[in-house]
């Protein structure tokens, strides 16, 4: 299936400044891809090119095969943007604000009342959408934000930073509702300077600093590319001073730190003389019991540290 | 003290470095300097130069004061609320009185290096003869007391709204009432005189008219002027003034004690809300235009209130002229036609200045561009739903022509017959087109050009660019006049294609910042 999002060798220019330096991407359909770097990396420059809101200067950017400089009307009939800052008319009810994008849409009345309805649905604002936007909180404001976005039912979902700023439960519910879209076939291009946010959530993940990429591809390929020792978290039925000494006698352990105010341990293994089965394996005939077993993800954010910490150094 | 001086500092090192401030002082010195140049031209037709080429000056300053200082004075306190610094001030220990007079002392410093630069052209005016020193010392005492208090009643506004919109509106408002309401209240209680109430009233529009800078700089260019500088109307601006900055102290603590945000509810959206809840009211097909009738028009509920009040106010001036007169029915149908001309350059200036103002401040212009529509389509639907600001006074232009229609069709023949009076009705139309463009530009360029400092100042240049032509409409012979006027709409047509193109190119450009 062809890709929905192609950018080869785009670069930008603010003056002096260069926000982007030759970055290279694509994005494949219905799935959930990241878009991972430090503040000022270049993510909303990205961004404003797919979504046509900037002209690109160099390089090539396609969005469902339609060049970005040629076809904005096709583009934007398919794409929605949520931009990181909140812009809305605040002076707008929640369904004023959802009928008014509809009608610019230019869908008819008859189809607004049901497309209306489906967001609001969706986004589980249907109890507040008689009320001023004004009132709302921040996480509400990010649905309907959200609900806007998905007025024209679009195949290409381009979010940047919709977490940012929100509290753990509103992100939570963010999430959940960009899982349901996935599982009904968008396209979700996200971006976000958090990457751990993202770890569980996406399909694949593009890391960009100082306007060059990083790294692009799966997941799973980031984890690989950048854990040279795997590193496991784990939690035995034993005090934490004595899980040091059991652990240290099993082959492939190369070290095992406590967690800062926690019962878990972090155990480092040796790739070359056992695997995180082989382990597991080992820890239980020793006669200690596992309450607590999984992947470090810590090692995301080192991964993204190794990536881009050079920048940062700079 | 030293709090005061800190803000003070800061305040005359961010104006320093900034070039607006230089450019306005040049553009001003160059203004006179041209000014001073055609009086020299002119110095052997006129029996007193100097004279003409003061009061040409003083005029301009007084009316640079009036619409600039005040939209000026009134960003002093709001610039804060609106970058949310205020609150970080008041807990940094900085109180009411050292906030205010740290704000008030640089912009005062500023007007009065704005005045300052044109003193030694002044002076020369007296080389040119016809002008007293005196009359200089009057005039521009006249003209400091008139800066103190409007500045004064800018700087109320500011403390007491919570936008520099809505703060320079009211100043404006309280501008416009100040210098109309000795006409309005002489015209209704002229038939009272005689009365104890009558009296005070009178009395009081009397007084009211003598502290006007205006009147009071008109009498002091009379020739042979040997009054004392502290005029009525100095003393009188000055204590006004004096008592405004007291009450500004007085209320700023109430004012500034909860922060909103921009996009505040009124009550005319709660009116909607309440329409559009009760009897299931929809976004019309049209959704842009139905946006722009309702957040920049003010809906229907607004334009009927607007449409009531240019009625009423229209009414009550026909009637004050009218007096014993048989002719009610002409006049109103005059006075409809006038006012309603005047105040629709004024509503359409204001809409222009706002209209994607708002968007780019409520950061919604990217959303709206983003539509699948030609950017074109989106910017002229917004200009067509902004236009609904006119309805209430295309309604009092209607009923005027239903009143006097001879009138009209007399007026049109006249036109048709004289090309040179539609040279010139075209020329000046353009103008207003030009004006229009210019506070559209500014207001989507500068972030300081918040409307009421974007209309006066397009206002003012095209005012100033209208001086040097018809400047030179009256040194060249006779018959040249259509040239002139012709020459003046090529140039000014062109100018608004210009402006107009590179509005909308910016725009675009805006929608991706």
């Amino acid at each position: 299936m062809e890709n929905v999002i192609e950018i080869k060798n785009v670069s930008h220019l603010f003056k002096q400044h260069r926000a982007l330096d030759g970055i290279t991407f694509d994005v494949a359909p219905q799935t959930l891809h990241g878009f991972v770097g430090p503040n000022g990396a270049g993510k909303t420059t990205t961004l404003k090119l797919i979504c046509t809101l900037l002209k690109p200067q160099m390089g090539q950017t396609k969005v469902f095969g339609h060049d970005v400089r040629d076809n904005v009307k096709a583009i934007r009939r398919r794409i929605g943007y949520m931009p990181d800052h909140f812009s809305m008319y605040r002076q707008m009810t929640v369904f004023e604000y959802l009928d008014f994008f509809g009608a610019a849409y230019g869908f008819t009345l008859k189809e607004r009342n049901r497309i209306v309805g489906d967001v609001l649905a969706l986004t589980d604002m249907d109890g507040r959408k008689d009320d001023f936007i004004q009132g709302l909180s921040r996480g509400m404001q990010q649905r309907v934000s959200l609900a806007r976005v998905l007025v024209n039912d679009p195949d290409l979902l381009l979010l940047d930073e919709p977490a940012s700023g929100l509290d753990p439960r509103a992100r939570i519910e963010l999430m959940e509702i960009l899982r349901e879209l996935r599982r009904m076939g968008k396209t979700i291009f996200i971006s976000s300077h958090i990457l751990s946010e993202l770890a569980e959530l996406c399909d694949s993940v593009t890391i960009i600093d100082r306007g060059k990429t990083k790294y692009s591809g799966p997941m799973e390929g980031l984890l690989d590319e950048q854990t040279e020792t795997p590193t496991y978290r784990l939690r035995i039925d034993l005090p934490v001073e004595e899980v040091d000494a059991a652990l240290t006698q099993i082959r492939g352990v190369l070290s095992v730190e406590p967690m800062e105010g926690r019962s878990d341990v972090r155990v480092k293994l040796d790739p070359g003389l056992t695997d995180s089965n082989q382990f597991l394996a080992d820890i239980i005939s020793a006669g200690l019991i596992v309450i607590n077993f999984g992947r470090d993800q810590r090692h995301l954010n080192e991964a993204f540290m190794d990536l881009t910490e050079q920048g940062v150094r700079n | 003290m030293n709090k005061f001086l800190a803000l003070v500092r800061r305040a005359l090192q961010t104006e320093t470095r900034l070039v607006r401030g230089h450019l306005a002082r040049c553009f001003l010195g160059g203004f006179v300097l041209w000014t001073l140049m055609t009086s020299q031209w002119q110095m052997f037709s006129r029996s007193a130069p100097g004279l003409d080429l003061f009061r040409t000056v003083t005029y301009y300053n007084f009316f640079f004061i009036t619409f600039l200082g005040t939209a000026f004075f009134a960003t002093a306190i709001t610039e804060e609320k609106e970058e949310r610094t205020l609150g970080l001030l008041k807990m940094a220990g900085v109180g009411a009185t050292t906030l205010i007079l740290g704000k008030w002392t640089p912009r005062m410093i500023g007007a009065f290096f704005l005045l300052s630069i044109q003193i030694p052209f002044t002076v020369l005016a007296i080389t040119l003869g016809g002008v007293l020193w005196n009359q200089i010392g009057a005039a521009y005492l006249s003209l400091f007391g008139h800066l103190f208090l409007v500045g004064n009643i800018g700087l109320l506004c500011s403390v007491v709204m919570t936008t520099t919109t809505g703060a320079c509106g009211v100043a404006c408002v309280i501008l416009v009432v100040y210098h109309l309401l000795p006409t309005v209240l002489s015209g209704l209680f002229r038939n009272t005189q005689g009365t104890f109430l009558g009296d005070i009233i009178l009395t009081f529009s009397g007084k009211l008219r003598e502290m006007n800078a205006f009147g009071s700089i008109g009498r002091t260019m009379t020739t042979g002027f040997s009054d004392s500088w502290w005029s009525f109307q100095v003393l009188g601006n000055l204590i006004v003034g004096t008592v405004v900055l007291l009450v500004a102290f007085a209320v700023f603590d109430i004012c500034t004690r909860n922060e909103k945000e921009a996009g505040e509810l009124n009550v005319f959206d709660k009116i909607r809300k309440r329409a559009a809840v009760s009897s299931n009211r929809r976004v019309w097909q049209s959704a842009i235009l139905w946006k722009d009738f309702h957040f920049t028009g003010g809906g229907a509920w607004f334009l009927g209130l607007k449409l009531f009040l240019y009625l009423m106010l229209m009414f009550v001036f026909a009637l004050i002229s009218s007096g014993n007169s048989t002719r009610f029915r002409q006049n109103l149908g005059g006075i409809l036609f006038g006012w309603s001309a005047f105040f629709l350059v004024f509503e359409i200036a204001i809409m222009s200045a706002r209209l994607y103002r708002t968007e780019l401040t409520q950061k919604t212009w990217s959303s709206l561009i983003l539509l699948p529509r030609s950017s074109t389509e989106i910017i002229y639907s917004k200009l067509l739903g902004g236009f609904s600001v006119v309805l209430p006074l295309l309604f009092c232009i209607l009923l005027s022509v239903l009143l006097i229609p001879d009138d009209y069709i007399d007026a049109i023949g006249s036109l048709l017959g004289e090309p040179v009076a539609l040279i010139a009705l075209s020329y000046f139309l353009l103008q207003i087109v030009l004006s229009t463009h210019l506070s559209t530009h500014l207001s989507i360029t500068q972030k300081w050009a918040h409307w009421p400092i974007a209309v006066f100042l397009s206002a003012f240049l095209v005012i100033m660019g209208n001086v040097t032509i018809l400047g030179c409409l009256f040194m060249s012979g006779p018959g040249t006049a259509e040239f002139v006027y012709f020459l003046g709409c090529v140039l000014t047509g062109v100018m608004i294609i210009i402006i107009h193109l590179r509005t909308r190119n910016r725009l675009i450009e805006l929608a991706a910042e």
